[in-house]
């Protein structure tokens, strides 16, 4: 006997979503807090920036890659796992 | 999203869109040159007037008439171009963020618009010239608001059935400071420490502004992607 956990491309997608979008704005405001304290050095200005340009571009294409998929599809039936 | 949660979410945008660094700048020259030439509290009120309702008019009618050009599209076109506006939206919010770091560089206002900008606050200073400096002001602030103008626009435009009269709250919200400086300046408040504020805060202002079209962009995204429902 054995149980396929089924879910649909929606539930995919949110989850996703729902976790880039939380992950990246802990990580800016972080970035942003403890970054203010070192604005004045400009190396780690620049890392600073990279790293927030970093975090937009990858919630950004994840959130991106789901619009399109949604767009593109519509909803479709995925299994994400099995219990046997 | 109801309509209680859209109207919340242009408010607050609204708030973090309005610190916008050159609009602050140009509306304390215009009331700074308002009381070097010694008008009165009646002349004062009329050049201010004039330039705060120019403003709200252009936001409010460009906003509309972009929700109404988002309309006009097809379902599956809205999309897509939702789906572009929301990556340009993301890139631009980047740009903002930039200038938190190095404030100023790469870019600055053309040497003609400066000079119309100084014509229009310090030399003539009247209601008609406060009038053309509004729409001055909404053209030189449009690189810095244009996107996050189209980005909200484009929620509101997402919602069924759209609702063009949010605009009218957003435009509101958006010279709402600008009000506050006026109330503050007519009640002693020196357009001096004003001027100081704005030149200390710019780069914070245009991170808030960053930040702001990088959320309205993932808003939309959310939208699109069917974790977000939005009516209005």
């Amino acid at each position: 006997m054995g149980t396929a956990l089924i879910a649909t491309s929606t539930d995919i997608i949110l989850e996703l979503s729902v976790r880039a979008i939380i992950g990246a704005s802990i990580a800016l405001v972080l970035l942003l807090v403890i970054g203010s304290a070192f604005r004045r050095n400009d190396k780690v200005k620049q890392l600073l920036f990279l790293l927030v340009v970093g975090i937009v571009l990858c919630a950004s294409s994840v959130l991106f890659a789901t619009a399109l998929v949604h767009i593109r599809q519509g909803d479709t039936f995925v299994i994400t796992g099995a219990h046997v | 999203m109801s309509d209680t949660s859209l109207l919340s979410f242009v408010v607050v945008v609204g708030i973090f869109l309005s610190l916008n660094p050159s609009t602050l700048a140009i509306f304390s020259a215009l009331l700074a040159g308002s009381l070097g030439k010694g008008h009165s509290k009646f002349e004062r009120h009329g050049v201010a007037m004039s330039f705060l309702l120019i403003l709200f008019a252009l936001y409010v009618t460009l906003g509309a008439a972009l929700i109404i050009a988002l309309n006009a599209l097809s379902g599956d076109a809205l999309k897509n171009v939702a789906l572009g506006i929301a990556a340009i939206g993301a890139l631009w919010g980047l740009i903002d963020v930039k200038e938190y770091y190095w404030y100023g560089k790469h870019h600055d206002i053309s040497i003609r618009l400066a000079k119309t900008l100084h014509h229009r606050t310090v030399k003539k200073n009247d209601p008609l010239s406060a009038l053309l400096l509004g729409i001055t002001t909404a053209y030189a602030a449009l690189p810095s608001l244009g996107v996050p103008l189209l980005a909200t626009s484009t929620i509101i435009a997402l919602a069924r059935p759209y609702n063009t009269n949010l605009m009218l709250v957003f435009g509101a919200i958006l010279v709402l400071p600008l009000i506050l400086i006026f109330i503050l300046s007519m009640r002693g408040l020196k357009i001096s420490s004003v001027m100081k504020w704005k030149e200390d805060s710019k780069g914070t202002f245009r991170l808030c502004m960053g930040l702001t079209t990088i959320l309205v962009s993932w808003v939309i995204l959310l939208i699109l992607n069917g974790s977000l429902g939005v009516t209005s």
